[in-house]
């Protein structure tokens, strides 16, 4: 019975998405009566009603401030996976690069980059570079680890095939290699979207006046606690779309892959 | 006047990790000339170096010692000139690839490939190996038969002078193991080439072959050569001639005498 069949996965769909959000509304809920029965005043804790007044009221301010933190993110995303993507390529065709380049890669990682922010602030000033590169740092070594994994976890019989053909280093590399890493990068990438974004918000912390962290400080200081969580909830909300982006990404780029698979059974 | 045979070994020896001091030999001076157009089986234990033997034939590997040429050519010099169709136990498909485009990787390797010459030769090695109404599925949508007949196409897609296939049909069930024997054959039929296989299976080697060399357990020496000669074309009715059983009790008693001769070595 095909036709039933397709109405119990329609209706599990339904409760996929109503059962959260139901989740959500609750924990909503809870706090606005919780607010509003304690008479917590609101430079403390806000009510949820107050956020989405002061939402209403300017959203545009949140919109334009928003827009500079997701488009910083974005930028050092995209160039912290340039950089490191190019980095795992060599390392994973030369023992001695990686020998030589990952103990400094190590350093990076392991030097904690709120430490780093305000020397790029001096560095490079108070436009929205020194917060791309921020970003980009955070997103750079754990996709260099798992790129670097990637390339090196190929099968075995179908590197011998690409060589009984006498495929060259570089079409290994592009036919085989890079999309056997795609897997390792879009796990990589997981982790990496949020911190992308946490990194352009902690740069907008040190300076400037652009952007969701700048805004968060400047309401800080005014003990504005309404504009203060009205930012935040932007920045979830940025963060719940970058991630359901790059799950459809993966979705769509890694059908072939067991993980899907087994999703799909 | 003999022809020179179109694959030549002489003295091939291998031992794996030579850097640690010498590891143990898995080939000890194996010399064998295949003709061309010759289907030959090279059969032996686990372990006896059949695989080594075969990845050298085809230049994956490096021996230790020892020389092999493919029409006077070195296996390296051979790949250049895609002279070479590997076939493996696992079909090592790609699988972002549909059937088709995994058919066709060989031919996009080097530009290999002429375009339109190139799309006729996939979709007619599509037809050959049965998997018309699967062109655009991916492996993971494919039995483990099919998965097997792409790999076969694939190594043959270019038609490579030499077909070099390593247990193609180890991991298969056994009910598709023995009727892909003949679709095998036929697809060997089809494109006359010379083909060197490695298996585990004394049915399959004589079912198949012109010829079947067995090993002696490691490291892998020729203990014997064995002439198959039925007629051709070949079908599943020739396992129960008197010819076949014959045939199958000589490669038998060759193979459990090498065993005995190892254990007595000790």
């Amino acid at each position: 019975m095909p036709q039933r069949e397709d109405r119990g996965r329609g209706a599990r769909r339904l409760v996929d998405v109503a059962a959260p959000v139901a989740a959500v509304l609750a924990v909503l809920a809870v706090w606005e009566i919780w607010v509003r029965l304690s008479g917590t005043p609101v430079y403390v804790v806000p009510a949820p009603s107050d956020i989405a007044a002061r939402l209403m009221d300017r959203p545009g301010h949140f919109a334009r401030h928003g827009a500079v933190t997701l488009a910083e993110a974005a930028a050092g995303f995209a160039l912290g996976c340039a950089a490191s993507v190019a980095a795992a390529t060599v390392m994973a065709h030369s023992r001695a690069a990686e020998r030589t380049l990952y103990p400094l890669a190590l350093l990076v990682k392991v030097t904690p980059v709120i430490a780093v922010a305000p020397l790029f602030v001096i560095w490079f000033g108070f436009g929205s570079f020194p917060k791309v590169l921020i970003a980009a740092l955070i997103t750079f070594f754990p996709v260099l680890v798992s790129a670097i994994a990637g390339f090196r976890s190929v099968n075995s019989g179908a590197l011998d095939f690409m060589r009984s053909v006498s495929a060259s280093t570089v079409e290994i590399f592009l036919k085989l290699r890079l999309p056997s890493a795609l897997p390792y990068l879009f796990a990589a990438f997981r982790i990496t979207v949020p911190l992308a974004v946490i990194g352009a918000v902690v740069g907008e912390w040190f300076t400037g006046d652009r952007g969701l962290g700048s805004v968060i400080i400047v309401a800080h200081n005014n003990i504005d606690m309404p504009t203060l969580f009205a930012a935040i909830v932007v920045l979830a909300a940025i963060g719940v779309a970058l991630t359901a982006l790059t799950a459809y990404a993966e979705g769509r780029t890694l059908f072939w892959h067991e993980s899907r698979q087994a999703q799909r059974r | 006047m003999k022809a020179p045979p179109h694959i030549a070994i002489r003295g091939l020896s291998h031992s794996y990790r030579p850097g640690e001091g010498r590891g143990p030999a898995v080939l000890d001076g194996v010399g064998l000339s295949v003709a061309a157009g010759e289907f030959v089986s090279i059969i032996g234990p686990s372990g006896c170096g059949k695989t080594t033997l075969l990845k050298s034939v085809g230049g994956v590997i490096t021996p230790s010692a020892g020389k092999i040429t493919i029409a006077g050519k070195p296996p390296r010099e051979a790949q250049r000139g895609k002279q070479i169709g590997f076939v493996f136990q696992d079909p090592c498909l790609l699988p972002w690839r549909t059937v088709r485009d995994n058919i066709a990787l060989p031919l996009h390797v080097n530009r290999a490939g002429r375009s339109e010459d190139a799309s006729a030769a996939v979709e007619r090695m599509i037809d050959a190996v049965g998997l018309s109404a699967f062109r655009s599925f991916y492996p993971h949508e494919l039995s483990g038969g099919m998965k097997q007949r792409v790999a076969l196409a694939r190594a043959v897609v270019f038609r490579p002078a030499v077909l070099l296939m390593d247990e193609p049909l180890g991991a298969l069930d056994e009910l598709t193991r023995a009727a892909m024997r003949y679709e095998v054959l036929r697809v060997w039929e089809a494109s006359p080439t010379t083909a060197l296989m490695v298996t585990h299976s004394i049915a399959e080697a004589v079912s198949m072959s012109d010829r079947v060399i067995v090993l002696s357990p490691s490291p892998g020496r020729i203990l014997d050569d064995i002439p198959v000669d039925l007629p051709r074309p070949r079908d599943d009715s020739l396992e129960h001639s008197a010819q076949f059983m014959a045939v199958v009790r000589r490669v038998k008693d060759s193979l459990s005498a090498g065993v005995a001769y190892a254990a007595a070595r000790g």
